[in-house]
């Protein structure tokens, strides 16, 4: 079916070159596309997977967003299994960092009682993409990578339209993959907008208290980047000696010589409701251990007032990368400087890709909101069991609740599955924990599960009955 | 004591004969006696309180929840309209946002309608008038009246001595099936094994003096970490701080005790429940007034004058309404009331709950209301054939209103000779229903909900 060589499979409609044909096509392999088309080619379809990047893993690897959680079961649970077992995950306890459980410079452990035990587990990005990739290898799933995804080719059938081929840019210049079943692992619905179906643009509602200017404020993506050679006991001596916790004395001794510009150690907009007063602006160094004594990873996010759509707007993309980028170099610079225990420090590694927490969301056959998750709502189309899920943005309430397959079938086109990030969902459930690694697993499971299905029913995934659901 | 049974001759006076008897005046019994004497019958509605409402009045649960399934109305006809008239009578500010076991490890968001109980007293007394309905208040059911196996009309006790009451067709809407039992329909419910299964017993009370919003204005996990402290002293019931706020915002009435382990039918266990009940009232109080934000300055103004009950006995009818039917949205052709959810297990014997919401609003048939085979009786409410699970779902005050403007609309057209058990004349009811403004089909509520949709503000 497929072809491996350069010898086209004929032309498209449109003249592109046709160089491969699969049953399952899945575009991007971040978690979401990648457990797509390692479920998909494990049920016995052929599987063609295109990534923008040299492996895959997307935010994950890519992007260096390494936070290893307890497996949910099925690939998520294998994948931290084969980390695991690599040496790729590195676990930081109060044994390493004694100062770091409640310090305010601790992205995930500030909440916790100053000393008490701690266990933070993250796995190393590139060790994680090339066990991913050894993985896609292994199962048969043929990866093309350094590849964009441009365009679709479709066909109308009734009131819904089928893609016929996905179309990408690679070194040999234009390409089309032909398929059956297509599978959105974008994060940000590029297939679903070149394929012209319907979806709400980001920067949603915005609170009455922030948005006088009627500006569309998605809720700001970020870069991550890792910082190496750090003597973290001589920091945590420091914040306790000059009664410093959140380094603010010299933040303040900076920015007063000019070393650190506004835009750096942003306060949080805090009791203004906005996105749960979360991820808004962060008023000092945010850092979590991540590979091993003295590394660790940095968040920096883009100034929410800029209002960038990252997911839309190429000016809006290269602004965020290169003020990113300027922005670590300064906070690198701040931290040699003046904060004791960085002063031996280096910039290791910043992440290629600036993450899109808030990017076009499809509409689906069914949207789901953030209510249908405080009424804790059932469906008979439930895709997993139902799950329980802390939201942040009520107040840390937990919600059990199911998630229905019609979620992940967009309006309009009728054999493209949706993932991760680009689920039929409002921005706030998405934003809340339905974008994280091990649910974009398993979203990724059950889009492969249902392309394979509807590959062996011989149906569309429209078409396809859910009414079981997954075990993981 | 050698006889433990003995034989009692009656000489019953026959007071009088109606269409329609409701037996029990709760919210579906009400709404079922206004149904049916809207339907052109005459009506008799029998209730053993002072009052009618039921657990919205006598057992003080302050709030008509199963009305929402998310943002789509499932009640509409009767049932909307007693809303709209507590709210214009000045006993409600209307729908609510509102989250259910707030302080437990599972809330739940919905729409509700908060009200003060004495209100809808006086407004249920009226819409009973308006339709012409008799009234007899502090009466109890005693059993039914049998003529050749069928229900021919209801045996009763008040102050003037016992009476019975002739009817063509007789609605249960006593909760517990007890005319529907005593009749010889079958009934599911009273199994000993259920003994510790069955749903805990709630006696609501109501603290006055209470400043709501410095309550609301409390965090969720601070609320929870006082619940669970309470828990832990032993002066909580279970991990709720849950209430409904009447008008005003001046009063709580508390939904927070827990009484386990009682069987509703025993006369003794019942009392035991209400006492019980109080015992619990009397540790909660202090606590919400030492630790519970709000609370400081509030008072004890009332307690409940029953329990409330959550299950008891349920017929087996024509067919079992399963959480099968409700989560697949099963469609039935003989379809007369909406439910709406949330499903509400309450974990019997513990100090949690199961919560969740249905994927859309469910359709009850009316074979759930109708004995297989005994003639002259509908059932309404939470007696009509359903799991217990399902009947989680179906026994909000509601849907209880849905069935009873079901239960009422059909015992009118089955007393004038129009339907029978056989042949209950299904569409000509459904035509009835559908011309007073009944929702009785799950496709139209959700095609309609922009049209049906309230404001519900946040509470």
């Amino acid at each position: 079916m497929k072809s491996r060589s350069n010898q086209p499979l004929g032309r498209t409609t449109q003249g592109v070159p046709i160089v491969a044909q699969a049953d399952v096509v899945v575009i991007g392999a971040g978690p979401g596309g990648f457990a797509a088309a390692l479920r998909a080619r494990r049920e016995g379809c052929s599987v063609v997977l295109v990534e923008k990047f040299d492996m895959p893993g997307g935010v994950h690897t890519s992007g260096l967003q390494g936070a290893a959680n307890t497996g949910v079961g099925g690939i998520h649970t294998e994948l931290m299994e084969r980390f695991a077992s690599a040496g790729a995950i590195y676990t930081a306890t109060e044994q390493d960092l004694p100062d770091w459980a409640g310090n305010a410079l601790s992205h995930y452990d500030h909440y916790l009682e100053p000393g008490s035990p701690f266990r933070r587990a993250s796995f190393n990005p590139d060790a994680a993409g090339n066990i991913m990739l050894r993985m896609l290898d292994e199962a048969g799933v043929h990866a093309i990578y350094g590849a964009a995804f441009v365009d679709v080719e479709m066909q109308a059938e009734g009131d819904q339209r089928r893609i016929t081929h996905a179309i990408i840019e690679t070194v040999q210049g234009r390409q089309a993959i032909g398929g059956r079943v297509f599978v959105e692992g974008s994060g940000t619905a590029e297939v679903v907008a070149r394929a012209g179906a319907p979806f709400v643009r980001g920067g949603g509602r915005q609170p009455e208290t922030v948005a006088g200017d009627a500006q569309e404020r998605p809720i700001p993506g970020g870069l991550l980047w890792i910082m190496s050679g750090i003597d973290f006991a001589q920091t945590a001596a420091y914040q306790k000696r000059e009664n410093d916790p959140a380094l603010s004395k010299l933040i303040n001794a900076a920015r007063a010589a000019g070393d650190i510009p506004p835009e750096l150690y942003r306060p949080r907009l805090a009791d203004q409701g906005v996105y749960g007063d979360h991820y808004i602006g962060h008023p000092t160094v945010d850092m979590s251990p991540i590979q091993g004594p003295g590394t660790f990873i940095l968040w920096q996010n883009v100034p929410y007032e800029w209002a960038l759509h990252m997911d839309e707007d190429t000016e809006h993309a290269s602004r965020a990368k290169r003020e990113l980028r300027r922005l670590i170099d300064i906070e690198a610079a701040f931290l040699r400087k003046y904060v004791p225990g960085f002063q031996d420090a280096f910039i290791s590694h910043v992440g290629r890709y600036v993450g899109v927490r808030d990017g076009r969301h499809p509409v689906g056959e069914y949207v789901f909101s953030i209510d249908d998750a405080r009424e804790q709502r059932r469906f008979p189309d439930a895709v997993t069991h139902p799950m329980t899920k802390t939201f942040f943005w009520d107040q840390y309430t937990k919600y059990r609740f199911e998630v229905p397959y019609r979620c992940f079938l967009p309006k309009e086109v009728d054999n493209l599955l949706l993932t991760g990030a680009s689920l039929s969902f409002t921005f706030e459930t998405l934003f809340m924990v339905m974008r994280n690694f091990p649910w974009c697993c398993q979203t990724g499971e059950v889009a492969g599960h249902a392309a394979a299905r509807a590959v062996r029913e011989g149906v569309s995934p429209k078409q396809l009955r859910w009414t079981e659901p997954l075990p993981f | 004591m050698n006889a433990s049974v003995i034989t009692e001759t009656l000489n019953t006076p026959v007071l009088d004969r109606y269409d329609v008897i409701v037996a029990g005046g709760g919210a579906s019994g009400l709404i079922a006696a206004v149904a049916a004497a809207r339907g052109g019958a005459r009506v008799a509605l029998i209730e053993r309180a002072g009052c009618l409402g039921g657990t919205a009045t006598s057992g003080m649960v302050a709030q008509y929840i199963g009305l929402f399934n998310g943002t789509v109305r499932c009640v509409s006809g009767l049932g909307f309209e007693l809303t709209q008239r507590i709210e214009a009578a000045g006993g409600s500010d209307g729908f609510r946002r509102y989250t259910l076991a707030e302080a437990s490890a599972n809330p739940v968001t919905i729409t509700n309608f908060p009200f003060n109980p004495e209100v809808v007293k006086i407004v249920a007394d009226d819409m009973a008038r308006e339709a012409g309905v008799d009234v007899l208040l502090h009466t109890r059911v005693v059993g039914p009246l049998m003529e050749d196996g069928r229900v021919a009309g209801l045996l009763l006790e008040n102050v003037s001595g016992r009476r019975a009451l002739r009817s063509r067709m007789l609605v249960d809407a006593t909760g517990d099936a007890v005319i529907a039992a005593a009749a010889g329909v079958p009934c599911v419910g009273e199994e000993p094994e259920l003994r510790d299964k069955r749903q805990p017993l709630t006696l609501v009370f109501r603290m006055s003096n209470v400043d709501v919003r410095a309550f609301r204005a409390t965090p969720r996990e601070r609320k929870r970490a006082i619940a669970l402290d309470g828990l832990r002293r032993g002066q909580l019931a279970w991990e709720s701080l849950s209430f409904c706020s009447t008008p005003g915002d001046t009063d709580a009435i508390c939904l927070m005790s827990r009484i386990h382990g009682i069987d509703a039918l025993d006369g003794a266990a019942l009392t035991q429940a209400e006492q019980i009940g109080r015992q619990q009232i009397k540790t909660i109080v202090p606590f919400l007034r030492e630790h519970v934000p709000g609370f400081e300055q509030s008072v004890l103004a009332g307690i409940a004058e029953r329990v409330g009950i959550r299950e008891t006995r349920r017929i087996v009818g024509r067919y079992t309404l399963t959480t099968d039917d409700i989560v697949g949205g099963k469609r039935f052709a003989d379809a007369v009331a909406l439910g709406a959810g949330p499903m509400d297990l309450h974990e019997a014997g513990g100090t949690g709950v199961d919560l969740w919401m249905p994927p859309a609003p469910f359709e009850i048939p009316l074979a759930c209301l109708l004995p297989q085979s005994t003639e002259g009786i509908v059932v309404t409410a939470r007696a009509i054939s359903a799991t217990r699970e399902a009947n989680g779902g179906a026994r909000h005050m509601g849907t209880a209103m849905c069935l009873g403007h079901a239960a009422g609309a059909y015992a009118a057209l089955a007393a004038s000779g129009q339907g029978t058990l056989e042949n209950p004349a299904i569409d000509k009811l459904r035509q009835v229903l559908r011309s007073q403004g009944a929702l009785i089909s799950a496709d139209e509520a959700v095609a309609n909900a922009d049209e049906n949709a309230v404001d519900a503000r946040p509470a």
